[in-house]
């Protein structure tokens, strides 16, 4: 069985609140390499981490991880903006 | 804020105790602070460069190709080792067909040499490697993260596969080595000669090659050393004693065999070079099975970090 690929936000997220791999890798209890595999999509994280990356962040596990590649985050509240001004 | 600015800047600014280096202290002032804006230029770089990485490509490319010349120098010196043990064992057996004469005779003279550099390297080649993966491989379970531990347990399964495999394919290449080799190799008819054949060219002990088995190269007697140099031919026994003498007891004092060169091959040798005592003494036993023994040892060691180091970004 091929192994899904999961993307995630986190260079957005960790570049949006101006910390370091090495900050994040501290915070989260992890070696800062591994920050950088999860952000390069190289290593997907076990369950456990993926609920504190999202308790650290204080956003819910499926705005962090997705198996849908994302769109860039100001395309996303762009076009929900248009709808919402469309309703 | 900028009274706190200022007084930073105040503090440079303050005459040096001795007022004959005013000069002097401005220029150093000068250098401090400029020293003090390229570091700070160098932390905010750095900073940036840590939150975005925007160097991280470069840096992966060499770190891998850093790491895999190590593994790949490690590898070599491993087989220059396991070779430096062929020839020291070989040299005295036929060696001298296949190499120079001078290699052969280096080989023969400085098997020190020929063992230890190539361990050097190993063990130099094992640190740097070791270094490199400390933080995956040498470290307690407990400060490792969850990607750190499945790295570092796959690569023990990998290194455990090999060396299952390594255990499995060694015996059976020495099995098949040896059972072609026999295979090949014409049996002669003779089986025992005792006799010692002298001349002012060269000087054979036969007995050293009884039983005969197949073609053998006939070793000189370092007992009976020749004077000037010497022309050594070697020889096969293709029959039965021509002719053989008995002492009263029945022991057989000389023969005559039929001999034919083995090939139209001679050399001269130098009365210095004889083939060394290799490995008799304990000294050289040690030498010979400490290297191999060592060698085996750091490589089935260096082996989950070579895997580490050869497959992940470190």
């Amino acid at each position: 069985m091929a192994e899904l690929t999961i993307y995630n936000r986190l260079a957005v997220l960790r570049a949006e609140r101006g910390m370091s791999r090495l900050n994040l890798a501290n915070a989260l209890g992890i070696n800062y390499q591994t920050v950088g595999y999860l952000e390069r999509g190289e290593y997907n994280p076990s369950l456990e981490l993926a609920f504190r990356i999202s308790e650290f962040f204080g956003l819910p596990i499926e705005v962090i991880f997705s198996t849908k590649p994302f769109k860039p985050l100001s395309e996303e509240v762009y076009t929900r903006k248009q709808a919402e001004e469309h309703v | 804020m900028m009274n706190e600015q200022e007084s930073r800047s105040n503090e440079y600014l303050r005459p040096p105790l001795w007022h004959g280096k005013i000069a002097f202290g401005k220029v150093a002032l000068r250098l401090t602070l400029q020293k003090r804006e390229a570091s700070q230029k160098s932390v905010k770089r750095f900073r940036q460069a840590s939150l975005f990485e925007l160097d991280e490509p470069f840096e992966q490319k060499s770190a891998v190709i850093r790491c895999r010349l190590l593994v790949l120098g490690l590898y070599l010196s491993f087989l220059a080792c396991l070779t430096g043990l062929w020839l020291t064992a070989n040299v005295s057996a036929g060696l001298e067909h296949k190499l120079p004469f001078r290699i052969v005779n280096f080989i023969a003279t400085q098997p020190v040499v020929v063992l230890l550099v190539p361990l050097l390297i190993l063990l130099g080649c094992y640190f740097l490697l070791r270094l490199m993966t400390y933080e995956i491989i040498a470290w307690p379970e407990r400060f490792l993260d969850e990607r750190q531990q499945i790295v570092r347990d796959r690569a023990h399964r990998n290194a455990y596969k090999i060396v299952k495999v390594a255990c499995l394919l060694v015996p059976l290449y020495l099995c098949l080595h040896a059972a072609l080799w026999t295979a090949q190799t014409p049996v002669p008819v003779a089986t025992h000669a005792y006799t010692l054949v002298r001349s002012s060219k060269f000087s054979i002990d036969v007995a050293q090659i009884t039983p005969l088995q197949g073609v053998q190269a006939i070793h000189i007697n370092p007992a009976l050393p020749p004077t000037g140099e010497q022309r050594i031919i070697l020889y096969e026994v293709v029959s039965q004693p021509i002719i053989e003498s008995f002492n009263a007891n029945g022991v057989p004092i000389s023969a005559i065999y039929s001999w034919h060169t083995i090939a139209p091959h001679s050399y001269e040798q130098a009365p210095t070079v004889m083939a060394p005592s290799w490995p008799n003494d304990p000294t050289s036993l040690l030498l010979y099975y400490g290297t191999l023994l060592l060698s085996l040892l750091l490589m089935a060691i260096a082996l989950p970090m070579s895997i580490v180091a050869w497959k992940e970004r470190l």
